[in-house]
């Protein structure tokens, strides 16, 4: 971004932190980069002044608004203008007292919640931990794996197992899944070799292998699956038969080339192996023989 | 990155004089605010025909073209599936009215008559594949086509091999033929398209939207970073990394029809 005449540039940095923290960096351009640098004028002098009362104003509003990071992010860039001024840090350290607080209690209430089982109110909760603290990583596993990681984000759907003495896969299997035979699922998922003992204490990732009816597919009026899979099947004859019919021309065209090249008509054959090649590039003979036509032709009518 | 110090300072162009706070990293990311939550919607189309409409799946090329014209007039910005990934896992913010496009298939369509489009307003799109159906007959995508759409704002994923059902067992299918038959269609398909594009795979479209617990673990093991259904959703931060909604566009929406389909944010409250 480019400073213009009494263009004034604030530069607040929101970096990764603790809770509500929002570190800011506040820059005062000397001038214009590309003109000379010259003593601020005092119009500029006093916008810089207007600033730190702007913003003090600004964060009240948003403060009483419940947007706290935002405040916050104002009392700093204050904070930032007069970093000696005692009030203005403290408001800084108020206010992430207050979002950490906040914070905390609504992450407390989202578990109490989701505990109860109501689980669309505890995501509410969750989701008002992040607006406070976008790193409160524990806020956001519960936001997007669920619970138990049930959400099918990260967890996919899956549970652990803690290999206890004289577990197989098999045993697992049996155990999980009701099914003894199940076992490759076991291997498949967790990179095992079938036969290979199991280390006591070794963690295995358990998917949920419900294949019950999907929710997730859309009946589309007037079309339906079985028709698409009835035009996919018309489409892929259609373009075997293409497929056929275009290599027969291509070789209808070659056997042409090659009668013409027979009765030494050189341009009427390379015509002939064009057409070959533009039906079917990969014609290796029309290839290899429209190469030699051209040579030869360039031979005969390059001067000697 | 305008829409950025815009969003943040609400204003559109800084004028002289005007002081501007400018963030130096994501200040919402996943697009989560005091007031609600962003939401993405994410797009999805099949064919596409000059003329007529032959099923509901086909969308008239002008009606298209009205389309992405309704986006740009209505301030909403077109990102690619790398962004929604990002925004998905609460790293990034994205503009407050994103969407996404994406192709399910690999009809000729999109190459003669969405990519000339696409381009004029300089959208990016995914092209959801199902490799068998690549062959470059009159009605479908070549390679060739391929790999230039690929090298022109296209992303190229998977859409399965055969286009099976992949959350349904046959009949007649033992849980392990159903097992490895899965393993193939999420497998080859990606190694195929990779094979053809030289590009990553990451991401897959559920054929029919169809999937269930076994496959969105087994899309999760064999590597995929997000898989999409046909749940008719815009997407939020917090959606599951596999089963991300999707909102197919069908040849008789209207205009009305198709901004119905573009929620990009949700109030507290009003869930």
């Amino acid at each position: 971004m480019t400073s213009g005449r009494g263009y004034i540039l604030l530069a607040a940095a929101l970096l990764a932190g603790c809770a509500g923290s929002i570190p800011v960096r506040v820059e005062r351009p000397a001038g214009n980069a590309l003109e000379p640098t010259t003593a601020p004028s005092a119009e500029k002098q006093d916008a810089f002044r207007r600033i730190p009362g702007k913003y003090r104003g600004l964060a009240d509003v948003a403060e009483k608004d419940g947007d706290l990071r935002r405040a916050l992010l104002y009392r700093k860039v204050v904070n930032g203008f007069a970093p000696e001024d005692a009030d203005a840090r403290e408001h800084v350290e108020r206010l992430e007292r207050k979002i950490r607080g906040q914070a905390d209690r609504r992450y407390r209430a989202a578990l109490a919640l989701e505990e109860s089982g109501e689980s669309a109110k505890a995501l509410r909760e969750f989701l008002a931990v992040l607006v406070l603290d976008p790193y409160h990583e524990a806020a956001f596993r519960r936001v997007k794996h669920g619970k138990n990681g049930k959400n099918g984000g990260a967890g996919a759907e899956s549970r652990t197992w803690t290999v206890r003495e004289g577990d197989t896969l098999r045993k697992i299997a049996g155990e999980v899944y009701r099914d003894p035979d199940k076992e490759f699922l076991i291997a498949y998922f967790n990179r095992l070799p079938k036969s290979s003992p199991l280390s006591i204490g070794t963690e295995l990732l358990l998917p949920d292998i419900d294949t019950g009816p999907s929710k997730t597919a859309e009946k589309v009026p007037g079309y339906s699956h079985t028709d698409k899979e009835a035009n996919d099947l018309r489409n892929a004859a259609e373009r075997k038969e293409g497929f056929e019919r275009k290599h027969r021309e291509a070789d209808a065209h070659y056997a042409a080339g090659m009668r013409r090249f027979l009765a030494e008509d050189l341009d009427g054959a390379i015509r002939e192996w064009e057409k070959a090649l533009s039906l079917d590039p990969a014609h290796p003979k029309a290839r290899r023989d429209i190469e030699k036509a051209r040579r030869l032709k360039g031979k005969i009518e390059s001067p000697k | 990155m305008d829409w950025f110090l815009s969003e943040f300072n609400g204003k559109t162009l800084p004028a002289a004089g005007q002081d501007v706070l400018i963030p130096l990293a994501s200040y919402a990311p996943g697009g989560l605010w005091p007031t609600g939550y962003q939401t993405v919607p994410v797009l999805t189309y099949h064919k596409l025909s000059r003329n007529g409409t032959p099923d509901a799946m086909t969308v008239r090329e002008a009606d298209f073209e009205a389309q992405m014209r309704f986006l740009r007039e209505n301030g909403y910005r077109v990102i690619p599936l790398g962004d929604l990934f990002e925004f998905l896992q609460f790293r990034r913010q994205i503009p407050a009215r994103s969407v996404v496009i994406t192709f399910d298939d690999g009809w000729a369509s999109v190459y003669d008559i969405a990519w000339p489009i696409l381009k004029k307003y300089g959208y990016p799109a995914t092209l959801f594949v199902y490799t068998d159906l690549i062959v470059g007959s009159r009605e479908t995508l070549s390679w060739e086509q391929v790999r230039e759409l690929s090298r022109n704002g296209f992303d190229i994923q998977c859409h399965s091999k055969t286009h099976r059902y992949l959350g349904r067992r046959e009949r007649k299918e033992s849980f392990r033929d159903y097992f490895e038959a899965v393993r193939k269609e999420i497998v080859e398909s990606s190694k195929i398209i990779r094979k053809h594009t030289g590009r990553e795979v990451n991401y897959l479209a559920y054929p029919y939207g169809d999937t269930n617990a076994l496959v969105a673990a087994m899309i999760r093991k064999e590597g995929y970073r997000l898989a999409f259904t046909v749940e008719r959703e815009s997407a939020p931060f917090f959606s599951s990394d596999y089963r991300v909604g999707r909102s197919m566009i069908y040849g008789s929406f209207t205009l009305k029809d198709f901004g119905n389909n573009l929620t990009t944010f949700r109030e507290f409250g009003a869930e």
